[in-house]
């Protein structure tokens, strides 16, 4: 597997996830999910490129352990205990086992209209995808890169993919386009607003006083639009077991003038949207499944936020 | 190429410049047949949809319109005859 490839395309095998579901039928969920504290520990403990990943990320949200590798490894641990967990509640949600869903400030998420939802990468965040089914018939497209695990993808947590799109990020600008055109039919566009694709637009902005690169896709699509990005968070609650799915207020969004939005119009709503993930992790810190690169504790510029690296929308299509 | 098509590409390559704001560029300094993208004005995916955006509003193209059409993109000149063709104002 080559260095560069994600992370996840080198994790976990076919085998592996079918014993786990095998594990789940024959002992439930309990039994699946004292065996995969076993798997996370083994990885805790030998994978050194996804701690090298994670350790970006701890480094900055516990700074008071960033100089010791082995309280790195202490909280990669159980950042590792926590992503077995959502995994597993993914998958229980996905063969119909479904957990109560509670949601909170549904307002926020307008019925009819375009919308774009913003998703991170944070606690049971496939199970977000389940407010696809509770669209009440608006067409929903979800922003995404096919998992190279068949069985580990991000759409576990739903039942049946019906009633919804997927556009690649991969295609033609990114997906960018017909996310655009979605959003002008009326439609809902879900993207994940915590990591940026690959040499797409970003910007940095502070998160626990350092600072990470978050895309401006979702701002710039809803503010040429007309439409708001409404931040979504889909939390485990484990006494007694249930999702919540947090909906924030509407990110504030720039004018949209009859030239470009320039990268410093939009990193404003980049930099909001960072807080509430800030918020997120001092929250559940271990349920940040944030693995790359592109976090640093590198003192934060006079103008916090630029555009990164240019990415040939042509380029991208495979 | 005929007067029309060389006034309409003159006028979309001042508006092309003034909405992507090329700050170091010029309409001259946009080639028929150059790649909007990389080695050509290097625009990037969020100049895409600006593009769009702007075939929305000065030439009344919807956005459905130009979805999964990666060709309309491939030259300034396979953009002009789009447009061209296709505008409806």
């Amino acid at each position: 597997m080559k260095e560069n490839a994600p992370l996840n395309a080198s994790r976990g095998n076919r085998f592996g996830i079918g014993f786990f579901r095998l594990l789940m039928h024959c002992g439930g969920f309990g039994v699946a999910l004292r065996f995969s504290r076993i798997v996370a520990w083994f990885y805790a403990r030998f994978d050194r490129r996804a701690f090298s990943a994670a350790a970006d990320y701890l480094k900055l949200r516990f700074p008071e352990d960033a100089g010791s590798e082995k309280k790195l490894r202490r909280h990669f641990h159980l950042l590792l205990n926590e992503l077995a967990k959502m995994l597993l509640v993914s998958y229980r949600m996905g063969i119909g086992k479904a957990l109560p869903i509670g949601e909170e400030d549904r307002k926020y998420l307008p019925e009819t209209g375009g919308v774009v939802v913003v998703l991170a990468h944070f606690d049971c965040w496939q199970a977000a995808m389940d407010l696809m089914n509770r669209s009440r018939g608006r067409v929903i497209n979800i922003m995404a890169r096919a998992d190279q695990v068949k069985g580990m993808d991000k759409f576990l947590a739903l039942k049946s993919r019906s009633g919804f799109n997927v556009i690649s990020t991969e295609g033609f600008s990114g997906g960018l386009v017909e996310a655009s055109a979605a959003l002008e039919r009326g439609e809902a566009v879900i993207i994940m607003g915590d990591r940026p694709v690959p040499g797409a637009a970003a910007a940095e902005v502070p998160f626990f006083g350092g600072k990470i690169a978050v895309p401006l896709s979702p701002w710039m699509l809803a503010a040429r639009n007309g439409v708001p990005a409404v931040p979504v968070f889909a939390e485990l609650h484990e006494d007694p077991l249930k999702i919540v799915i947090r909906y924030c207020p509407p990110v504030p969004l720039p004018e949209a003038p009859g030239r470009r939005l320039r990268a410093e119009e939009l990193s404003p709503a980049a930099a909001q949207y960072a807080q509430l993930l800030e918020e997120a992790a001092g929250r559940r810190p271990y349920r940040v499944f944030r693995f790359g690169g592109d976090v640093s504790r590198k003192d934060i510029e006079k103008d916090p936020c630029h555009k990164t690296e240019k990415i040939d929308p042509m380029e991208k299509e495979k | 190429m005929n007067e029309d098509v060389s006034a309409f590409r003159r006028e979309l390559k001042e508006n092309l410049v003034d909405w992507l704001q090329l700050m170091d560029k010029t309409a001259d300094d946009v080639k028929d047949d150059e790649p909007l993208f990389k080695e050509g004005l290097g625009l990037d995916s969020l100049d895409a949809v600006e593009i769009v955006i702007l075939m929305q509003r000065k030439y009344g193209i919807p956005q459905s319109q130009v979805e999964n059409r990666r060709e309309i993109f491939a030259t300034f000149a396979t953009l002009a005859d789009f447009i061209m063709a296709n505008r409806t104002k």
